[in-house]
């Protein structure tokens, strides 16, 4: 019946209750961006795990139903907490068909959803690995000045989509990157701080609209 | 010490316990056949109820602070705690596991708001420490039963090798207390 804190050098805030074995967020952690977690390895059902500020929000699709809940946030904005969050998202992926069958009902799910991803983050060791499939995590942050969304790829970080055009362009403009072509996407080299280190960042862009951007530049 | 409530059943219990190096136990003897037992040491507590032939165990995280300030709280726990075990018992004579667990949720929300007081222990409540005490390269184990002018030490064979005590970062005067002869074995 001993209080359960999971002890390790850092610490986590979460706890694993002795009397009634659920695990909660006793003592929020502020983080300084968003950070987003999505899992949906099934059509019919999809979570997103969203950190910001001291709430954690659970964004869940269940069926053809709806629901978002609020909780503690557990989430440090370090770098081990960036491979804890990839353990969890591990962690809930490998469980995903037996809540499948187990969840009748959005209500239920929430509760096994929370659960897991507590117990996830709490007692699987913090890995550096790729995400599971169809799976993404991704950060608020900026890039040469530019809001931009970080989408976690291995090892890397990248901007895609309209962010990219806009931060290529920065990056044009101040050189300030390698460039590198692989078939008809060109990816621009630059870094990031992200989860408070330094990270490389790739600016993904179609080669089509790297060429429109070159020729306006030349 | 943090006391956390756990959302989903309410009950409350210790995370980050602080560490007792020594044992500390505290006895509230209710009547000759119950008691309640609560025992620190180290990162670990126990509550436990003694009823009848029965004893019932409670473990948590230790939520004393190893200071003089942890201790002197048990006095204002006890003090407050002693006349609600009664009710507490009366109010559930069937149900031991029950009681155990009321007796020691009502222990971790008093010491949370319990300010430390130098005062005598309740009637029938005893607040010892186990402690060892070096006497010619040998170590005596004695237990330092706290009162209101310091402790109170039975153990014979530690007489009149101390006049005080230094523990939990503060000196404490000993008195040496011989067995009353009229004292039931």
């Amino acid at each position: 019946m001993a209080g359960t804190a999971i002890r390790q050098k850092e610490t986590l805030n979460v706890v694993r209750c002795p009397c009634c074995g659920k695990y909660f967020v006793y003592r929020a952690v502020r983080v300084p961006t968003k950070v987003i977690l999505a899992i949906a390895k099934t059509s019919d059902a999809a979570v997103v795990y969203e950190f910001q500020g001291n709430a954690m929000f659970l964004n869940i699709r269940w069926a053809k139903s709806f629901m978002k809940t609020l909780h503690k946030n557990p989430l440090r904005y370090d770098k081990t907490s960036l491979f804890r969050l990839i353990a969890a998202a591990h962690f809930v992926y490998e469980h995903w068909d037996k809540l499948i069958v187990l969840c009748t009902n959005i209500d239920q799910a929430k509760d096994v959803l929370l659960q897991l991803f507590l117990k996830g983050w709490a007692e699987r060791r913090p890995v550096r690995r790729t995400l599971p499939a169809q799976s993404r995590l991704s950060v608020k942050s900026r890039v040469m000045g530019t809001p931009v969304l970080l989408i976690y790829a291995h090892n890397a970080f990248e901007v895609i989509g309209a962010e990219a055009v806009e931060v290529a362009r920065k990056l044009l403009i101040h050189s300030q990157c390698r460039i590198r072509q692989k078939d008809d996407v060109v990816y621009l080299h630059t870094h990031a701080e992200v989860f408070g280190s330094l990270w490389p960042v790739r600016v993904v862009l179609a080669k089509s609209i790297w060429d429109v951007m070159l020729e306006w530049a030349l | 010490m943090r006391l956390v409530r756990c959302p989903k059943c309410k009950r409350s219990f210790v995370v980050e316990p602080d560490f007792m190096p020594h044992r500390i136990v505290m006895q509230i003897d209710l009547d000759r056949t119950h008691q309640v037992t609560f025992a620190f040491h180290r990162e670990e507590m126990s509550t436990t109820l003694g009823w009848g032939a029965f004893l019932y165990s409670v473990e948590d995280g230790n939520p004393v602070e190893n200071s003089s300030e942890g201790v002197l709280k048990l006095v204002s726990v006890a003090k407050t705690l002693q006349p609600k075990l009664n009710v507490i018992l009366l109010a559930l004579p069937d149900d031991i596991t029950e009681a155990a667990h009321i007796i020691h949720q009502t222990f971790l929300q008093l010491y949370w708001v319990a300010q430390p007081e130098e005062d005598e222990p309740p009637p029938n409540t005893s607040i010892c420490i186990h402690h060892y005490v070096a006497i010619d390269h040998e170590m005596y184990p004695c237990h330092l039963e706290l009162h209101k002018d310091g402790f109170w030490i039975h153990n014979p064979i530690v007489q009149n090798t101390l006049s005080n005590v230094r523990l939990f970062g503060r000196t404490w005067k000993v008195k040496f207390v011989w067995p009353s002869l009229d004292t039931e074995v």
